[in-house]
């Protein structure tokens, strides 16, 4: 069903399959019944019917492919550079700032799995956040700055519950020095946030 | 061979960072603190063509001149344009530790010669404190470097460096991920706090596995002396951070300089105290022999020559030796690579015209 070039190359940006659109779903061998394989397809292509199926789910009567992954969840490539999942998958690079946001939903628990668990930036803030504390009106720029840099209420409260947590560790641990630290960051975001206030967004979406 | 304009002035001293001075300094040779920053608006370097990337390095060298990070009439800063260097000069920074293997060699992609790929460095002189990569894999990686273990006015220094360039330039920021970045082990802070540590006791004594299990332990990373993906050359260890989101600038640092690093200097000197008192002849025989070898040998490899002198470093500490000293012992080790040992003779040298080169600067040297 399969070329061995397509085993081979189980990194290809683009469709197995069809060999031309970008790739939106891996599809996974199960190591258990097999060897351990990935083939890479695009959303339409229909060399890969009856293989993508739900995330983690064992396909019924297929025991040649047992284990099927979504991956990109159905992610298309960036619309800011064209980088795609799969050529971040190869490189272990993204291709412009808006790749963060693009591919959030997949990249946000790898990093979170490189990066201790963590999920939040919680340090330096560029100084145009300090110009929107400034700002007295809630005009456009001052809104573009909530949203650029310091984020908006669940941003807001993951970042704090993150120091907090951080800070009962070293607390915990006897590192006072590194706690004192901690608690003077918590301080810090909290009047900066006290100061600029999370606005409803212009869509109106909060009451 | 000899060098002109810039690259000459480079290399015709030692960076401070060799000095021997600082805190710690038996211990830790440098402190460093590197920040990755990209420019908002711009594709990362590696999914820009040669146009995007010359619109950014234009756009960073008129900024930083902007911002007066860098003075074009002034011999303090040096912008050096990467991709009009020879193979020479190109080591020769390498070997200082001024520009990365990926910064000499560019982005090669879709058939691009290097030597039309846009990248540069800032050099700040005299003592290389600072160093700008520009294009590198993020649009900036700047470095600070000092003496001995002094994270914090490292970081106070370069800190200050990143505020006047943010005066001028936009970076790519989100309130999610902070500080963005090519490769996602670098987000948020974009930070990478390290010091260089010399451990020639705990290599004797086969400690060096339980400093890199503790250092694991931590999640912070044990390279060698040229970083990524190299070996303990003479000794000498770089222990930096691999997290570098969720925490704060200071708290990645103090984790560094509060915690493990007073720990392995400690861990280090006991272990010196144990090759001098416990086993005193089987050390001076160590140093002794070492010092033999560097003052009389007619040729000497670059890995031979750095594991000498980090044994003689020891025996500096241990009051074995009284001369050289630690600043000639830390000069030396820089000396003896390639381009700095073909600056210094004034032509290209073969391997082995290197060795003996090499074997005559040491003999030449240390007295």
């Amino acid at each position: 069903m399969f070329s061995g070039a397509a085993e081979q190359d189980a990194m290809a940006n683009f469709c197995d399959g069809c060999d031309e659109e970008p790739v939106t779903h891996e599809v996974f061998k199960d190591p258990v019944t097999g060897e351990y394989v990935e083939h890479h397809f695009c959303a339409n292509c229909p060399k890969a019917q009856g293989m993508i199926g739900h995330t983690g789910q064992e396909k019924p009567g297929t025991s040649q492919v047992a284990v099927v992954r979504v991956s990109a969840a159905g992610l298309g490539p960036c619309p800011s550079c064209g980088v795609t999942f799969a050529r971040f998958r190869e490189t272990g690079r993204l291709g412009c700032p808006s790749c963060y946001a693009h591919f959030e939903q997949v990249i946000g628990p790898m990093i979170s799995r490189a990066q201790e668990g963590a999920t939040h930036h919680v340090g330096k803030l560029p100084k145009r956040a300090l110009r929107g504390v400034s700002m007295t009106e809630a005009g456009e720029e001052r809104q573009q700055i909530l949203k650029e840099v310091l984020g908006q209420a669940e941003e807001r409260a993951r970042k704090l519950a993150s120091l907090r947590d951080q800070l009962s560790a070293a607390l915990s641990s006897e590192r006072y020095e590194q706690a004192a630290l901690i608690r003077d960051q918590i301080e810090q975001l909290q009047s900066l946030f006290e100061a600029t206030p999370d606005e409803p967004r212009p869509s109106g979406d909060s009451a | 061979m000899r060098r002109e304009g810039p690259i000459r002035e480079i290399l015709s001293s030692a960076p401070a960072w060799l000095s021997g001075g600082g805190q710690d300094a038996d211990v830790v040779l440098s402190s460093r603190v590197r920040l990755a920053r990209n420019i908002s608006g711009f594709n990362f370097v590696g999914k820009s063509d040669i146009s995007e990337r010359g619109a950014v390095m234009n756009l960073v060298r008129k900024n930083l001149a902007k911002a007066g990070v860098i003075a074009e009439d002034d011999k303090s800063t040096c912008w050096l344009d990467v991709s009009k260097l020879d193979e020479f000069s190109l080591e020769a920074l390498k070997e200082r530790q001024i520009i990365s293997r990926l910064l000499a060699k560019g982005h090669r992609a879709s058939g691009e010669k290097a030597e039309q790929d846009p990248r540069a460095v800032v050099v700040f002189r005299p003592g290389e404190r600072v160093s700008i990569m520009v294009n590198e894999e993020d649009h900036l990686r700047m470095h600070a470097v000092r003496p001995g273990l002094t994270l914090d006015e490292t970081l106070a220094e370069i800190s200050e460096i990143d505020d006047k360039v943010e005066n001028v330039l936009e970076y790519a920021f989100s309130p999610r991920f902070g500080y963005l970045t090519a490769c996602p082990t670098n987000v948020g802070t974009g930070i990478r706090v390290s010091v260089m540590l010399h451990l020639p006791a705990l290599r004797i004594l086969g400690e060096i596995e339980k400093v890199k299990r503790a250092a694991a332990d931590m999640s912070l990373a044990l390279r060698g002396f040229w970083g990524e993906g190299s070996d303990a050359d003479g000794d000498f260890y770089q222990l930096s951070n691999q997290t570098t989101l969720g925490k704060t600038e200071e708290l990645l640092l103090s984790e560094i300089q509060g915690s493990i690093v007073p720990r392995v200097i400690e861990f280090e000197r006991k272990a010196r105290e144990k090759l001098l008192n416990q086993r005193r002849e089987y050390t001076e025989d160590l140093v002794y022999r070492s010092l033999g070898i560097l003052t009389h040998a007619r040729r000497l490899s670059a890995a031979e020559a750095m594991s000498k002198l980090s044994e003689i470093r020891l025996g500096h500490s241990l009051g074995l030796l009284q001369s050289p000293d630690v600043s000639t012992i830390n000069r030396l080790l820089l000396l003896v690579h390639p381009a700095h040992l073909q600056h210094a003779a004034g032509r290209l040298l073969n391997q082995g015209e290197r060795k003996a080169a090499r074997a005559t600067l040491m003999r030449e040297t240390i007295c």
